[in-house]
């Protein structure tokens, strides 16, 4: 059973994960907060397996919470209307980056990707992570870049 | 229509230079030369005028822009060698013919009766190569300026495009970030009341909304997208009508569509046309959309039925339809084919790009 956190700061929001979670067999919602600094506190305390974060919160963004978190035992999985923070999310070692309004098909993929990596390997860090790429993508104003990294 | 005034105005500066022709007087006509008194002279200047120009307006105005355009070097000289080569084949053969209608001499033996007659006259001997190879330096010379300037031209159309497109971007930036919380907001509702229907609609809109906003504005986005985004404004779309009218939209895809790129809303234009003109306001009419991509090279195909035209759409769409035209034109010079048939019971457009680089 994985314990989920459900961390946004609108009402409708949290309430749609939760019922997905609800919904999923193998997932259980352990807590919700509709603040960051909250659900830091909580997590410093408790144990879970797998976090679902907005990004843009007051007080406390999820990219920042995410920073804060045990990822060793806990996988973040981004949830955000912005579609621009990609990048930044797969930076912070975050599983999957959800993009609101999402559908319950696709959160259940999210899901599948958080249980592939528990069951492969630990979340590691970049330098010793799998095989280096091919290419990369950076995405600056409009524009999108393709690094080589050879 | 600029093309062809220019074409004209070349083939006129041909004729022009080569009828003003340069007599050398006082000389008797000898083998091969043509003289002024019996006219042949004026046909000869005819016979070069009209193969220089051949020569001169296949390099630059097509064999330049065909070739060049994409590095075919090799193919580029082929061409035009073999085109200055068959018009130099062709003056000779019209030369032969000239001679021998005005009955001159073809040999350096000959006696004709106009060397008697006139043994001294104004004549004019031109061999054919040097007319041909001349006009097809000029050729080059003229199709790779007027192709320069035509890339520049080309450039700063793009950029001032980019730029009249970033300042609609800023305007439709009605903060977004509030506009998809809210329309998660109305999710959460259609989740909490149990409507998968309306929570599917939901999120097909924003992705569409979305994939607008945020991806129309890169250079290049992934076919495959472009036409999920397609599928997606189709079902949205579907919305419109009934539950029971029997809406007939097909989309149909082969071919190696993942892995190539498109600019982005290059083809959910002519959906959104079809759409309009295709299915009246009770669903009947039908729409098909098909995208096939072959070696790199796509061809997108939309059929609509004519029933749900009706004359002030009509009139209004058309804007739609030069804007994509307009944007093919700058996006995709000379690796486009665009062609629209409009019968009388349905309207095709058939789009073929060469989606490689």
């Amino acid at each position: 059973m994985l314990r989920c956190v459900v961390v946004d700061d609108e009402a409708g929001a949290v309430e749609v994960l939760r019922g997905y979670i609800a919904r999923t067999p193998g997932l259980a919602a352990a807590a919700s907060f509709r603040s960051a600094v909250d659900a830091q506190a909580w997590l410093s305390t408790h144990e879970a397996d797998l976090a679902f974060l907005d990004i843009d919160m007051p007080d406390l963004g999820g990219l920042e919470l995410a920073g804060l978190v045990d990822r060793r035992r806990t996988a973040v999985v981004f949830c955000t209307a912005y579609a621009q923070y990609a990048a930044e999310s797969y930076e912070r070692d975050a599983v999957d980056y959800l993009l609101k309004p999402v559908a319950f098909e696709r959160f259940l993929r999210a899901v599948a990707k958080v249980l592939a990596r528990r069951d492969g390997f630990a979340p590691s860090p970049p330098e010793r992570g799998g095989p280096a790429p091919r290419e990369l993508f950076v995405k600056s104003g409009a524009k999108i870049h393709r690094l080589d990294p050879r | 229509m600029r093309r062809h005034i220019e074409t004209a105005v070349l083939a006129a500066a041909f004729a022009g230079v080569f009828l003003a022709v340069v007599y050398r007087p006082d000389r008797p006509v000898f083998m091969g030369e043509f003289n002024n008194i019996d006219g042949s002279v004026y046909w000869a200047a005819i016979a070069r005028a009209a193969a220089a120009f051949a020569v001169f307006g296949a390099v630059s105005l097509v064999y330049v822009g065909r070739f060049l355009g994409n590095k075919r070097i090799a193919a580029f000289a082929a061409a035009s060698l073999l085109t200055a080569l068959a018009a130099t084949v062709v003056v000779f053969a019209v030369d032969r013919g000239l001679l021998h209608l005005y009955n001159l001499p073809t040999g350096p033996n000959e006696i004709s009766d106009k060397m008697m007659a006139y043994p001294m006259r104004e004549t004019r001997s031109a061999a054919a190569a040097p007319v041909v190879l001349i006009a097809l330096g000029l050729g080059i010379l003229y199709g790779l300026s007027r192709d320069w300037v035509l890339t520049f031209r080309n450039r700063r159309e793009l950029a001032l495009e980019k730029v009249r497109a970033d300042a609609a971007f800023l305007r439709s930036q009605i903060n977004p970030h509030f506009f998809f919380n809210s329309l998660n907001n109305i999710f959460a509702i259609t989740q909490r009341n149990g409507d998968g229907e309306a929570g599917d609609a939901i999120v097909k809109l924003s992705e569409l909304v979305r994939y607008m906003i945020y991806e129309g504005n890169v250079d290049r986005i992934a076919l495959a997208r472009e036409i999920e985004t397609i599928e997606n404004f189709v079902d949205v779309c579907r919305l419109r009508f009934a539950r029971e009218d029997d809406v007939d939209i097909a989309v149909t895809k082969e071919g190696r569509i993942n892995g190539s790129e498109i600019a982005p809303l290059l083809l959910l234009p002519f959906v959104e046309n079809a759409l309009k003109h295709g299915i009246d306001s009770k669903g009947r009419g039908w729409v098909r959309v098909s995208a096939r991509v072959d070696e790199g090279l796509l061809r997108f195909r939309v059929d609509n039925s004519k029933c749900g035209a009706r004359e002030t759409v009509r009139r209004h769409s058309g804007v739609g339809l030069e804007n994509v035209k307009r944007r093919l034109e700058l996006l995709y010079p000379r690796r486009h084919e665009l062609s629209v048939t409009d019968a009388d019971e349905e309207y095709r457009v058939d789009l073929a790009l060469d989606l490689e680089e």
